[in-house]
């Protein structure tokens, strides 16, 4: 390989994008109008959940499971945390992201990660806190039956990487059942949430330290 | 003088570290030993990688791979760790495609550098060995040269640990794959398989990829 981590010093945009859609976590979703969403994401503090993520790729016969639990508090603080198959927490706090993975035992620093990108995304959070989807410039929203809001990219070069993404909203005001992010034909990544929690306090520690 | 004892070094370490070292050459040998990394039949891992892009600068990726030995060809996912896809492509004898490139893993210069590197760890040298014998150290060797004068040493101890080592026409290392941590896989064949592999480029550009097996799956149908 030649020069191959030239290549991976580069920023990872994408990493921003992920972000963006943990933050959905947050819309204090439940509602069949824009206006209902709003009124509930005035209410939204903190989001606690399990989570089951299916990774599905073409080149694979069955999804690619991973497993795991996230943490949100408003207005920007995010803790999200894979247990399998590897085991990885992102932190962002105060406008300040880092991600670690254990390997061998020891919590390791991803210093490739784009956490720059992280942080412009992280102040999208207090717009979808509010329910404002048109305030984020990147993404058209609407409103589905389900009731589901569908994002689709506005820009050609985030459409490469992300076609649409589904979020739909739990009958429990407040919560989502899933989202599926569609990256192309054939790959797509569908999260679940499992025992799904609002406001409930959460150790301000949770967010700033792996420990 | 003191100038002559520092070049003398550096020259030395150049030399123990990365020149072409030559065996005692035997000519009774078991030959399997020459394809102990391999595998047959056409397999799919799912690995977590770390690559290292310079001392203590570390950055992670989950890895998607078909590989097919006897066809030649290799379709290699790449993802964040979050499960985004940076990177799907093919190569099949010696034809990429690259389904689907996030920037900057859209460099077909890139991509053809990683199938390179996964070629050299799964696909064994065409032809007869050039000669097969034993390091001062013990280890054995099985040496292979390539029409383009690159040579590439197949090395195994006694234990089912490997290493393959690629040299460039002047006989300097550039490539070098370890593996580690074998997990011998019951129901398929008794196959073992490496637990973690470290690619290591050496020169001018150097990197290391360490890939820790998560998933592995022997498939019947063709990539």
């Amino acid at each position: 390989m030649e020069r191959p981590m030239a290549a991976l010093k580069k920023k990872k945009s994408f990493t921003g994008a992920f972000v963006l859609i943990l933050s959905c976590m947050a819309i204090a979703g439940w509602s069949n109008t824009w206006d209902g969403i709003k009124r509930q994401a005035g209410n939204i503090h903190t989001v606690q959940s399990d989570f089951i993520q299916e990774k599905h790729l073409k080149i694979l016969n069955k999804p690619l499971i991973s497993k795991g639990r996230f943490f949100f508090s408003a207005p920007d603080s995010l803790r999200w945390e894979y247990a399998s198959p590897v085991q990885s927490i992102l932190l962002m706090h105060e406008g300040k992201s880092r991600r670690y993975v254990i390997r061998d035992g020891v919590m390791v620093e991803d210093s490739a990660a784009n956490l720059q990108a992280m942080q412009v995304v992280i102040s999208e959070i207090t717009q979808w806190l509010h329910g404002r989807f048109n305030a984020n410039p990147d993404f058209h929203a609407t409103l589905e039956p389900g009731p589901q809001v569908l994002l689709t990219p506005k820009e050609a070069a985030l459409a490469k990487m992300i076609e649409k993404i589904e979020l739909n909203l739990s009958d429990q005001p407040g919560l989502m059942k899933s989202v599926v992010i569609h990256e192309g034909k054939d790959t797509f990544t569908l999260l679940n949430f499992i025992n799904p929690t609002l406001n409930q306090a959460i150790n301000k520690d949770l967010f700033l330290s792996v420990e | 003088m003191k100038n002559l004892l520092v070049v003398s070094s550096l020259f030395l370490s150049m030399v123990s570290c990365g020149s072409l070292p030559e065996p005692a050459v035997v000519d009774d040998y078991d030959q399997t030993r020459c394809s102990r990394p391999y595998i047959d039949g056409t397999w799919r891992f799912v690995h977590a990688i770390q690559a290292e892009m310079r001392p203590g600068k570390k950055g992670f990726f989950m890895g998607v791979t078909r590989i097919s030995p006897e066809k030649k060809s290799i379709r290699c996912v790449m993802m964040t760790i979050e499960g985004f896809v940076l990177l799907d492509a093919t190569t099949a004898k010696n034809a990429l495609t690259i389904h689907r490139g996030v920037s900057p893993f859209d460099s077909r210069h890139f991509v053809q550098g990683l199938m390179e590197d996964i070629k050299l760890a799964f696909f064994k040298p065409p032809g007869q060995p050039l000669k097969a014998g034993t390091f001062e150290d013990g280890l054995f060797v099985c040496r292979y040269k390539s029409p383009d004068g690159r040579i590439t040493d197949i090395v195994t101890g006694d234990n089912s640990a490997w290493e393959i080592r690629r040299y460039n026409k002047n006989k300097t290392l550039s490539r070098s794959i370890k593996a580690s941590k074998p997990e011998k896989l019951s129901g398929q064949g008794g196959t073992w398989l490496p637990g973690r592999i470290e690619i290591k480029a050496h020169g001018m550009h150097e990197y290391l990829l360490t890939l820790d097996l998560i998933e592995s799956e022997l498939i019947a149908e063709q990539p």
